[in-house]
């Protein structure tokens, strides 16, 4: 496991240029004491070689890196025991982190060229997307997001190429961004504040710790002209080999490698005066305290085209620590002196800067110039077209130059402007609750007609007519002032030319339409009217009105909760109208019994399923869902499709024609891809959806293909915020709807996950909420329909190792027993068979003794098929962060449960058995309970754990193996479950299907109250039976097994 | 071809005598020497044609171009261009500036503007404070369009309009002058007013706070009181925190990072900073135009770095 940080040097000198410094924390080997000896800083003990830093990196972004290996020294919080690792690191050494102190250590790393450094940050895939084996240390982080405001500026053209004396004798040519927008300053704050403190460590000569404006300014400047250089290569200009004059070589040297100007000093100095001179212009907006604003205010009512006055830019003061101050022009002049006080601030030189104000932006806004000719100017009058111009194209480049512009509260609000507004209207005939199953052609079922609208009024092409031959961009329709711009003008022509004003869409059209286009051929789409029944569907499809709750189907064997009976209406509502659905609910909330009620629901109105249902779910499950189906939908058939006797070819569809359910996993639908093919299914189900997360892979695009009337996709963890995810399952669910992958990628994933815009988030959300129902425990409708602790049985299936080894042992084992005579001594083997039985249940590395000292768990899960259901179900846990105690009776395990669990989902494991020193024992606990950033997975051994502690910060709890003692597992699940516990708690027992495991619990449930007579003392009855009892309890069957 | 200048022999200093009505044939008469070739010396921005392209500096120029022959006027302007004038110094009383000829230790030249008398300041004060233009671009750094008409309302004139009104010098043996060493100084100059206009108002007796403090003084038409000094200042502190209080945060980023959008996308307005600055002074092309290229290049490259991806790996478990 490695964390992986990026550290930014910044030149020692002002004519270098810094370096960008990769390496990585390692816990793949404990590291060894180190002495410190002489003045040198000794190596950092535990940090990726370069190799390794390689590999990383390849695996992490594909770019072969060239970079150069080196070191850089840097302060470190160290203990006695040498430097303390980053929270990040989840390590299986054992630290003492008490009263640190900084001691300078070396780090090996590699150092990266900007372009490279910049590949790298851009290509770090977000937080969930990350292999497991690596995390990103916070300052990885910091400087991705620094290089996303140098990019930033080179999209945005803010960038500006310079001469910066570097010494004495060196003059280079420079790109620099131009950060001094109005967001800007706020943003630069932002990161200066929130530098990690380790980016300021590095020790060089004579600096303590570079302060963090030193190293942002460097790493912005470095990074920006680095790739100025390197990316505008494409566009340089030419010179001819007689222009030698120093602007000449500094504009040749902006596109060279080397920044510096071979030129004498003396004229390069020249230049320089000159350019500074030049670069005034940047900065003539006022000055730290206060910028000049400019106001424009509307007038009352629309006057002719031909009024030059009747708007007015009002000339302003505007203090910079709050905009709301604002001092007008009029007292301005009428201060004396130097400086003036209004509204507590005192301004110095208020009438020059004014003055030089709005001399420099009367460079951008011509029109200013007019009412320079006064001698105190405090106002512009403006005709209508100088006003749009004003707002249009002035009003940003006078914000971008630092003035203040207020402009009429009206003009950036949308409806100003020339919009489409869309009509939508069901086909008649269709109505909302009866839509009857597979019997209305849901083609062009919707109808739309487009209409001209300007602010809330829709234009007819004669009303339209008549506001163009104003010929004012500005005009004001019923007291609201409107723009009506030229481009505007052609656009709405464009759009009636190109556009029928009336057509026919089916429904995922038109919703598409309604829910996500903004703007369609230049026009903004500003409002979407449905009509007739439409209205009343669309209101509930996207849940702004409650749906028709359905009855409860009579068939299912169990009670819904009020929050699922709704689920399985919208299930059903959904699939009615042929719309694929992602049942979200957290894990225990019952997406099993909804999807079972909606195909009952469906049996029993049509008496039987209008074709088989595919349930795909991964290996570890699908027997969890016979078992569900046998239990609560008995009325359904079902039939587990796997294992190598699966049925094939034509047995298999002859098979499935009678069947309502066919139950497989992921695996095997890419494997008999040809044969599922040949159905026809009624429906497909993805149980666990989450692994069709990538899209590209055969086994998506089998599920995406095979032919079904209905889609229905099942998963527990937050699906709305994992956008890879997300599209892959919608792409599975209504395919198209969200657009290509790629452009999925653009519009969507990298302006959200990169580049956090808070549009694209808002518009993605509305786009795909009414195919998403999530409810989580926490929502108060469903947490009062929730029982306090809520128990389940987790099925799980034997890998094939598990398999091979428990059958060796049941068959040696029984021989042995039938040929013992002595009861003492029987009684032994039997003890000694159930518990190695057990230990293969658990995983075969514990069977097998392979854990110990210097075990390192490599690919655990696919040997035992508890423990990859567990990490299937952490996996939802802790996307929701939340936490869980985990039990198990032997040491042995639980070490290995705790270093495998701590690598495959990197996060903080921690263990405690009966060797726990007491003082560890409450620091665990401690951290479990209180410590925000504790361990989220806590495993103890069930004696040492089971009684006496408080562990209420867990709300599930797991067996993973069982004690087969009601009462002594309810005192264990009792940690989580006390006085304190706040939610709901859930209870998973883990039980292998076909062993041992399965028929003691089954004997326990059917006897509860025998059980805790029988079985209360321990295993010791089972010593009690004659062997044939024992082997029909032991025996492997293997029909259960996948 | 002879020309005619109104000499004002009091003016200057050296003998000058009628002999010095200059001809092309005097002028072979004085041989020009090759100077010293420097390449520490202030180069003119202009290379070729027309020195200057703004109306003020070709208005100083033009006052040149009344007192010297063309000979001197293009060894003056070649002098200017290859970096003969090594250096401009703003004294007292006028400007003194270091000109490398054909000897190795440079000549000195003096140039001085006579100076406007406080009564001819008051009346130029008076017109220039009719109107905020001539003081909004004076403090933009341009030299107000009507400034002219502003001086000639007032009786004056900003410009050296007669010989009286420049008063040259230089150390170097031509008996000429203005000679070509002045005509250097005086060309370099006419480029320094583009970027500093208040350098001629110097040179007529006026610094820029003076100008400025007398135009407040008409503009509150008042007497000028001194406030009190009070004030805070604002803005960021330049302080960190030392590194050894940080050991509980050390490896965290700080709060507020949560939400930190960026917008990478094209300007509203193409190339904003560059328009922002206008064309700078210095260069006789278009800097939007040469530079406008790269700047989409980048733009180009920067949208695609953004967006554009290479197949993801797929990374984790297959």
């Amino acid at each position: 496991m490695y964390v992986l940080h990026v550290h930014w040097q910044p030149p020692a000198t002002p004519a270098e240029m810094g370096g960008v410094l990769l390496w990585a924390e390692s816990a793949s080997f404990t590291p060894t004491k180190v002495e410190r000896r002489g003045r040198k800083p000794p190596l950092h003990p535990f940090c990726a070689d370069d190799k390794t830093i390689h590999q990383l990196l390849h695996q992490l972004t594909g770019v072969i890196t060239t970079g150069k290996t080196g070191q850089v020294t840097l302060l470190v919080p160290t203990t006695q025991w040498g430097p303390l690792p980053s929270p990040h690191l989840l390590h299986d050494w054992a630290v003492d982190a008490r009263s640190p102190t900084l001691a300078a250590w070396q780090i090996p790393g590699l150092w990266l060229t900007p372009a490279t450094a910049l590949a790298l940050l851009m290509k770090l895939p977000s937080a969930q997307d990350l292999p497991h084996h690596l995390r990103l240390g916070d300052d990885c982080r910091y400087w991705a997001v620094a290089t996303n405001l140098v990019l930033e500026s080179l999209a945005q053209q803010k960038v500006l190429p310079t001469l910066s004396q570097v010494d004495a004798k060196q003059v280079q040519a420079r790109w620099q961004p131009v950060l001094d927008g109005p967001r800007d300053g706020p943003r630069l704050a932002r990161l200066l504040t929130a530098m990690p403190p380790v980016c300021r460590a590095e020790v060089q000569e004579g600096v303590e710790a570079s302060l963090p404006r030193w190293l942002l300014d460097t790493f912005l400047n470095t990074m920006t002209d680095a790739l100025a250089r390197q990316w505008s290569q494409a566009g340089q200009p030419s010179f001819t080999f007689r222009q030698t004059e120093p602007v000449y070589q500094w504009l040749r040297a902006l596109f060279l490698t080397e920044p510096t100007i071979p030129s004498a000093t003396a004229p390069l100095q020249r230049l320089q005066t000159s350019m500074r001179a030049w670069l005034r212009n940047l900065h003539m907006a006022g000055d730290r305290h206060f910028r000049i604003a400019l106001r424009l205010e509307a007038p009352q009512q629309q006057v002719s085209a031909q009024a030059t006055d009747a708007w007015v830019l009002h000339f302003l003061l505007q203090a910079r620590d709050d905009p709301s101050l604002l001092v007008p022009a009029e007292q301005v002049w009428q201060s004396r002196g130097n400086d003036l006080t209004a509204l507590g601030r005192r301004f110095e030189q208020p009438q020059e800067k004014l003055l030089a104000g709005l001399g420099y932006a009367a460079r951008l806004f011509e029109p200013l110039r007019r009412s320079l000719q006064s001698a105190r100017p405090t106002t512009l009058p403006l005709s209508a077209d100088e006003a749009f111009a004003f707002l249009r194209t002035a009003a940003s480049l006078l914000e971008e130059s630092g003035f203040g512009v207020l402009v009429p509260p009206w003009w950036n609000k949308p409806g100003t402007r020339l919009g489409v507004r869309l009509h939508m209207q069901g086909r008649k005939g269709a109505r909302v609750d009866s839509v009857a199953a597979g019997g209305l052609n849901l083609e062009k079922l919707v109808s739309y007609r487009w209409e001209l609208s300007l602010g809330d009024t829709t234009l007819t092409r004669a009303e339209f007519d008549a506001l163009v031959a104003l010929k004012s961009p500005l005009v004001q329709i019923r007291g609201q002032w409107v723009q009506l711009d030229p481009a505007q003008i052609e656009a709405a022509i464009r759009f009636w030319n190109k556009h029928e004003p009336e057509a026919e869409v089916d429904l995922q059209e038109a919703l598409r339409l309604g829910l996500s286009a903004e703007n369609i051929d230049g026009l903004n789409i500003d409002e979407v009217q449905y009509e007739g029944w439409l209205a009343d569907w669309m209101a509930r499809f996207t849940q702004n009105e409650p749906l028709t709750v359905l009855p409860q189907p009579a068939t299912l064997h169990a009670q819904l909760r009020p929050y699922q009976q709704y689920g399985y209406s919208w299930l059903d509502f959904l699939r009615r109208w042929n719309m694929g659905a992602c049942l979200a609910d957290d894990m225990g909330l019952g997406k099993t019994i909804q999807t079972l009620a909606m195909l009952l629901r469906e049996k029993e109105l049509q008496g039987h399923l209008p074709g088989p249902v595919l349930l795909v779910a991964p290996t570890s499950v699908v027997t969890n869902w016979a078992k569900e189906i046998d239990r609560f939908a008995p009325d359904l058939t079902a039939f587990v499709h796997q294992g190598m006797h699966r049925l094939r070819g034509e047995a298999f569809i002859e098979q499935v024609k009678q069947t309502d359910i066919v139950l497989t996993s992921y695996p095997l639908v890419r494997r008999d891809e040809e044969t599922l093919n040949q159905v026809d299914w009624f429906g497909v189900i993805l149980d666990e959806a989450q692994n069709i997360k990538n899209a590209e892979t055969k086994q998506a695009r089998a599920l995406r293909q095979l032919p079904a009337t209905f889609r229905l996709a099942l998963t527990g963890t937050p699906v709305e915020n994992r956008l890879s995810e997300l599209w892959s399952i919608m792409h599975f669910l209504n395919p198209g709807y969200l657009g290509s992958r790629q452009t999925f990628r653009q519009r969507f994933a990298l302006p959200i996950e990169r580049y956090e815009n808070a549009e694209a988030a808002q518009q993605l959300r509305k786009l795909v909420a009414p195919f998403i129902l999530r409810r989580v425990k926490t929502d108060p409708t469903v947490i009062q329909d929730l029982p306090e602790k809520q128990e389940t049985k987790v099925y799980c299936h034997l890998s094939p190792e598990q398999a091979t080894l428990y059958e060796a042992v049941v068959r040696e084992a029984l021989q042995q027993i039938e040929s013992t005579e002595d009861d003492l001594q029987r009684r032994g083997q039997v003890l000694a068979m159930l518990m190695k039985l057990k230990q293969i249940c658990n995983h075969p590395a514990q069977f097998l003794h392979q854990i110990g000292d210097g075990y390192t768990p490599n690919g655990e899960e696919t040997r035992s098929g508890k423990l990859e259901r567990l990490v299937e179900m952490l996996e939802e846990i802790m996307a929701v962060n939340d936490r869980t105690l985990i039990f198990t009776q032997f040491a042995e395990m639980g070490q290995l449960l705790r270093s495998y669990l701590q690598q495959r989902l990197s996060v903080p494991t921690q263990f405690l058995h009966g060797g726990t020193p007491t003082r560890q024992r409450t620091t665990m606990i401690e951290r479990f309970q209180e410590d925000p950033d504790g361990p989220p997975i806590f495993i103890l051994s069930l004696k040492a754990g089971g009684t006496g502690l408080n562990l209420t910060r867990a709300n599930h709890v797991f067996h993973f193996d069982r004690w087969w003692n009601p009462a002594v597992e309810n005192q264990a699940t009792d940690r989580a479950f006390r006085i304190g516990q706040q939610r709901n708690v859930q209870v998973h027992k883990f039980v292998c299907v076909g062993t041992l495991e399965e028929k003691i619990d089954d004997m326990i449930e059917s006897k509860k109250a025998l059980a805790e007579s029988v079985v209360g003392s321990g295993e010791h009855w089972l010593t009690e039976m004659s062997t044939n009892e024992l082997r029909a309890m032991v025996a492997l069957r293997r029909e259960m097994l996948a | 071809m002879t020309r005619n200048y109104p000499l004002q022999l009091t003016v200057y200093p050296l003998p000058i005598t009628g002999e010095f009505i200059l001809s092309d044939q005097d002028y072979e008469y004085y041989k020009p020497t090759k100077p010293i070739e420097t390449d520490q010396g202030i180069k003119a921005h202009s290379k070729r044609g027309e020195f200057v392209k703004n109306w003020w500096a070709a208005r100083w120029i033009k006052a040149l171009e009344q007192l010297v022959d063309a000979g001197r006027l293009r060894r003056g302007r070649a002098y200017a261009r290859s970096g003969q004038v090594l250096a401009i110094e703003e004294k007292q009383d006028g400007l003194l500036a270091k000109v490398q000829g054909s000897r190795a230790t440079p000549y000195k030249v003096t140039i001085q503007l006579q100076p406007l008398s406080e009564t001819q300041w008051n009346a130029v004060t008076d017109v220039l404070a009719e109107r905020a233009i001539f003081t909004a671009q004076l403090l933009a750094g341009e030299m107000p369009q009507q400034i002219e008409e502003a001086f000639a309302a007032a009786g004056v004139s900003l410009f050296p309009a007669t010989r009286a009104d420049l008063v040259t010098n230089c150390t170097c043996p031509d008996p000429a002058n203005p000679c070509k060493h002045v005509a250097a100084t005086h060309y370099i100059l006419g480029e320094q007013f583009d970027e500093d206009p208040f350098l001629l108002f110097r040179l007529r007796g006026r610094s820029q706070e003076q100008v400025m403090d007398a135009l407040r003084a008409r503009r509150s038409a008042g007497e000028a009181v001194q406030l009190a000094e009070t004030g805070a200042t604002y803005g960021p502190d330049e302080t960190a925190t030392p590194l050894d209080a940080t050991l509980d945060h050390f490896w965290t980023m700080g709060q507020g990072m949560a939400q930190f959008p960026t917008n990478i996308k094209p300007p509203l307005t193409p190339r904003p900073v560059l328009q922002r600055l206008g064309q700078p002074t210095f260069l006789a092309e278009n800097l939007e135009q040469l530079l406008g290229p790269a700047y989409d290049a980048m733009m180009n490259a920067a949208l695609k770095a953004a967006f554009s991806e290479t197949e993801e790996q797929e990374i984790g478990r297959g």
